[in-house]
């Protein structure tokens, strides 16, 4: 081969393939992956710096505003939005709603709670804290199912999210029925099952032991 | 490294019995660096060391000019399909005909043999070949030595044979318009011999090479010797079939005086008769041969014809000629692909770094804006704390509340809705309210698609589906028209969402199919189920952020 070829050929095929090699490593295992990074961070910078000018504009707003936003504030704190979620809180809050709604029975069960990613938490240096719940319901009307799902949400501690409800009618309502009721029985024609979530924002600091489960 | 295909600056090596002549071709004209004896001692060295050094190493072309080529027109019959392959036909043909000449190969004529009674249609080929001299293998082992690229091996008259046409068609055209369907081509060559080449329609027919004196032993000489010769080449044309009839171009490449007396030996002829100097000739072919000492020389002119070619007519093939020209080929091909491939990243790396150059200052940019940005909010949250008021939790949580309260559902406001629509007669058995599913593809799609409007587009956040039972007894189409009824009622109720029948007791839509039993089917265990109607409510209709 080197003496068909010569020297000179071979060692210019040689140079070429190493430029080739070189350039193709250069190009796609240096500039390209480095690009990708820059543009990445170009483009983190730019959504940082654009959340910061909402935020700047946010706080210049004028001082009613800002009072208009203090009471709102205050309305949370009150409706307990930064509380840890206190499961004896919790049961004492869902008998009352039991009681209240007129359900024949509502067996809750509330799940550990675990904690969600939240940009606009974590600016506050708080993160959001969610417990689901689930809650099997027996009742003689779908009103009084109404009922409990109005009360569960008005006075809930903290921010209750819906997130299936399914309601069902058993039985229709027969003389045997009737006569139940009127000897004081409570028979179950509807029910239902709910499942929520149960969020709350606290401080991240405080996050150690934030919530366990339970069953009311 | 020169690129042996396409370049038209070649080093020519002429093959004659008597010395092997290199010729260096450029677009400035053609120069004749030496010749080298066979018999020296140092013709290997120093003909290599004018290929490498004196040519500057371009590619090669050889072409044989020796007494020794051998021709033989044979005919090939075409052949079907199925019978073989026409190459391997002619490969085997030009075996038989050649069995002792390695360098050797056909070249196709215009001329066909028709059909007819008794013969098959056929191809008419020139095969051509030269034995394995020691010229030759000394001239191959010169070309391996100097490393250059090999263009090909060629024969001298084959490939200039459409040199003639040319200038057949360029005289005769002043003359008639016409190329004439002969044309003779006389030249002496420096190794002394006079090459006469014939050709018939553009190809070629006949070739001599023979002795002739020197010019410089007298002009009236040379002219009678090249006259004899003319004469000789005439007497052997009607054998190629040429009668007086035919046109003939006859050209004679020799110096002014010479052509003057050559003019009157044959004036007396009814051919076209030309004498013209190898100066004269070249600018005819619009080819730059350079100053040349002797204008009666006439392998200047070939040398500059078939140097510039970049396809031959007759490439000769042998294995001698493939060892060195094929691994030349293939990395003179290498390294053309590897050139544009690395001008291709070097492309890629420019626009790379500049790419990387721009990000970079762009980075730059907003990283200062940045630096700027914090230390504004920085004083706008001391101004606000400086009143006793924590502005980054009080803004967070609103705006952590605002968006749990947007992607959740006024449910009692929606039962209330539907309640409403019921009216007093209608209940509904089952509902079931669940967030919809997304489809996680369809909306990677859809950002794909039109990645502006993801942000507006609005989708149902949860779908509420309400069952109604009807029994089996009730007259289906008042059932239906009752279900559908309901479905306006709270489609009027709940403004912006989605409200549809999904099932109606039974549907005599032409989407669905029937079953129709008639007759007496009192023997028959009859039990009718009871009908179940669904409407769906999907909503509320919501921004949905990415």
């Amino acid at each position: 081969m080197l003496r068909v070829l010569g020297f000179k050929r071979i060692l210019f095929l040689i140079v070429l393939i190493t430029i080739n090699a070189l350039l193709a490593a250069a190009v796609y295992m240096h500039f390209a992956p480095q690009n990708l990074t820059k543009e990445r961070e170009l483009n983190n910078i730019r959504a940082a710096n654009n959340t910061l000018r909402t935020d700047i504009d946010d706080m210049q707003i004028a001082f009613e505003q800002l009072d208009e936003q203090r009471d709102r504030y205050q309305e949370l704190e009150k409706k307990g939005f930064f509380d840890r979620q206190s499961r004896r809180q919790a049961e004492l809050i869902l008998q009352k709603i039991q009681e209240r709604s007129g359900v024949v029975s509502a067996a809750a069960s509330l799940q550990a709670g675990t904690f969600e990613k939240s940009q606009e938490a974590e600016k506050a240096d708080h993160q959001i804290l969610k417990s689901p719940i689930s809650i099997r319901i027996e009742a003689v009307d779908d009103l009084d199912v109404f009922r409990y799902i109005y009360l569960v949400n008005e006075f809930f501690p903290g921010h209750v999210s819906i997130e299936k409800i399914e309601i069902e009618r058993e039985s229709d309502v027969s003389g045997t029925v009737l006569r139940a009721i009127a000897s004081g029985q409570s028979p179950e024609l509807v029910k239902a099952n709910l499942q929520f979530t149960w969020r709350t924002m606290i401080p991240i600091e405080g996050n150690a032991n934030a919530a366990q489960g339970g069953t009311f | 490294m020169s690129l042996s295909f396409l370049s038209r600056n070649r080093t020519v090596l002429l093959i004659s019995d008597e010395a092997l002549f290199v010729y260096d071709t450029s677009a400035s004209g053609v120069e004749l660096v030496d010749k080298y004896d066979w018999d020296d001692p140092a013709f290997e060295g120093n003909a290599v060391d004018a290929i490498s050094k004196k040519c500057g190493g371009k590619p090669v072309l050889i072409l044989n000019d020796m007494v020794e080529q051998h021709y033989r027109k044979e005919k090939v019959i075409k052949v079907g399909a199925f019978i073989g392959d026409k190459s391997t036909m002619i490969r085997r043909k030009l075996n038989v005909a050649f069995p002792t000449y390695p360098v050797r190969a056909a070249f196709p004529l215009k001329e066909k043999i028709k059909k007819a009674e008794g013969q098959l249609p056929a191809d008419v080929y020139i095969f051509a070949a030269v034995p394995n001299s020691t010229q030759f293998n000394q001239t191959m082992s010169v070309a391996s030595k100097s490393l250059a690229s090999v263009a090909g091996f060629c024969l001298l008259p084959v490939e200039s044979s459409d040199m003639l046409k040319t200038l057949s068609e360029k005289l005769s055209k002043d003359k008639r318009g016409n190329a004439s369907k002969w044309c003779v081509f006389i030249g002496q060559h420096k190794n002394g011999g006079l090459r006469q080449i014939v050709t018939k329609d553009g190809e070629i027919a006949l070739t001599r090479m023979t002795p002739v004196c020197n010019i410089d032993e007298g002009v009236q000489k040379w002219a009678a010797e090249v006259h004899q010769e003319y004469k000789s080449t005439m007497s052997y044309l009607a054998r190629f079939g040429y009668v007086p009839e035919d046109t003939l171009e006859s050209i004679v490449i020799s110096n002014s005086e010479a052509g003057d007396i050559l003019n009157t030996l044959v004036s007396e002829t009814e051919t076209n008769f030309h004498t013209m100097t190898v100066q004269e000739a070249s600018q005819l072919l619009n080819l730059k041969i350079g100053r040349q000492q002797d204008s009666h020389y006439a392998d200047p002119l070939h040398v500059a014809w078939s140097g510039k070619k970049s396809k031959f007519l007759l490439p000769m093939k042998a294995s001698q000629v493939d060892e060195v020209v094929r691994p030349r080929q293939i990395a003179t091909a290498a390294s053309l692909l590897l050139f544009g491939s690395a001008l291709f990243f070097g492309y890629q790396a420019m626009t790379s770094i500049q790419s990387f150059a721009s990000v970079s200052s762009d980075l730059n940019r907003e990283n200062d804006k940045k630096t700027q940005l914090e230390a504004q909010y920085k004083r706008e949250v001391e101004k606000k704390e400086a009143l006793g008021f924590n502005v980054r939790l009080v803004q967070a949580s609103i705006r952590v509340k605002e968006k749990l309260d947007n992607d959740n559902i006024e449910v009692i406001d929606l039962f209330s809705a539907i309640g409403y629509s019921l009216g007093r007669d209608l209940r509904i058995d089952r509902v079931i309210v669940e967030p919809i599913e997304e489809n996680i593809v369809q909306a990677r799609f859809d950002q794909f698609v039109s990645n502006n409007d993801q942000k507006e587009k609005q989708e149902p956040l949860y779908s509420v589906r309400l069952q109604m039972t009807y029994p089996s007894t009730t007259d289906v189409e008042r059932g239906n028209r009752e279900v559908e009824s309901l479905n306006t009622r709270i489609a009027q109720a709940l403004p912006g969402f989605e409200v549809n029948v999904t099932k109606l007791l039974k549907d005599y839509e032409y989407t669905e199919g029937l079953i129709v039993n008639t007759g007496d089917l009192n023997n028959q265990a009859n039990v009718d189920q009871d009908f179940l109607a669904e409407i769906t409510v999907k909503g509320p209709m919501r921004v949905k952020d990415e």
